[in-house]
């Protein structure tokens, strides 16, 4: 039971979705280095690493929810270009959504770091940690 | 050749080749954070060494092993939606297993950063 609708149906699928996983890990992390350097506050050598790690991440993430969901069931009718491009509509549309809720998890995840690693560096000193006058 | 096996023969390279490379990118890239978890350059580097053999029995030899539970495949099609769901499996958890890792290493960097900051 030779299908071929559904191989062009996986050949326009995947560049698309490897493309898209691309392009926004490489805008992502090219603008996440600024918050990586106030993280580690200027720390470049560490900060500069978190940021591969990240992105390594997120590339691995995404590739494979994208080969997760390439199956196309082989029960459902799928004769005509009609549902070629209605099937094609759905799996990109709903892989872009999610890579859009990835893309929002992540800054998130920056602003938040941004801002604990603020707060401790600014932490006051406390009493028992201040030198004391006139101690030897 | 049937099916399944042209499946396998396009499986392995590609599961294999981004568990390596994903190894060795980990391996760069998170030695600074194993150099300030041991104070000691060279068990730094011996560690982290060890930890990159660990990451490949592990990942590979589960690769390989899941080759075990593929159903029987009949079309071209089955072909690529199998190869494409079995890596893609693979892949996320190399990605879990990653994310773990990198709380790993904060959990450590912060309580190590905490006792010096005691002392």
């Amino acid at each position: 039971m030779e299908n071929s609708l559904i191989v062009t149906a996986y050949v326009i699928y995947l560049p698309i979705a490897l493309a898209l996983t691309f392009l926004v890990a490489r805008n992502l992390f090219k603008n996440s280095k600024v918050f990586m350097r106030d993280i580690f506050h200027g720390r470049d050598d560490i900060a500069m690493a978190t940021n591969r790690l990240f992105e390594i991440g997120f590339y691995l993430m995404n590739v494979g929810f994208a080969l997760l969901i390439l199956e196309i069931s082989r029960y459902q009718e799928f004769s005509t270009t009609q549902t070629l491009i209605e099937t094609l509509a759905e799996k990109i549309g709903g892989f872009s959504i999610y890579l859009g809720v990835v893309l929002f998890l992540n800054l998130f995840m920056f602003f938040r770091g941004r801002r604990k690693s603020k707060a401790n560096a600014y932490q006051e000193p406390r009493i028992e940690d201040l030198p004391t006058l006139g101690a030897e | 050749m049937d099916y399944n096996t042209i499946g396998y023969l396009t499986y392995l390279p590609i599961v294999g080749f981004i568990t390596i490379y994903v190894g060795k990118l980990c391996h760069t890239h998170g030695h600074i954070y194993v150099k300030q978890a041991i104070d000691d350059e060279d068990t730094a580097h011996a560690v982290n060494n060890m930890l990159l053999v660990g990451y490949y029995l592990v990942n590979l030899g589960y690769a390989v092993y899941a080759l075990t539970d593929w159903s029987y495949i009949t079309s071209l099609s089955e072909v690529i939606s199998e190869v494409a769901s079995q890596s893609g499996y693979i892949i996320i958890l190399l990605a879990l297993l990653h994310y773990f890792n990198l709380l790993t290493l904060f959990l450590v960097r912060k309580r190590k950063l905490n006792n010096q900051h005691k002392n």
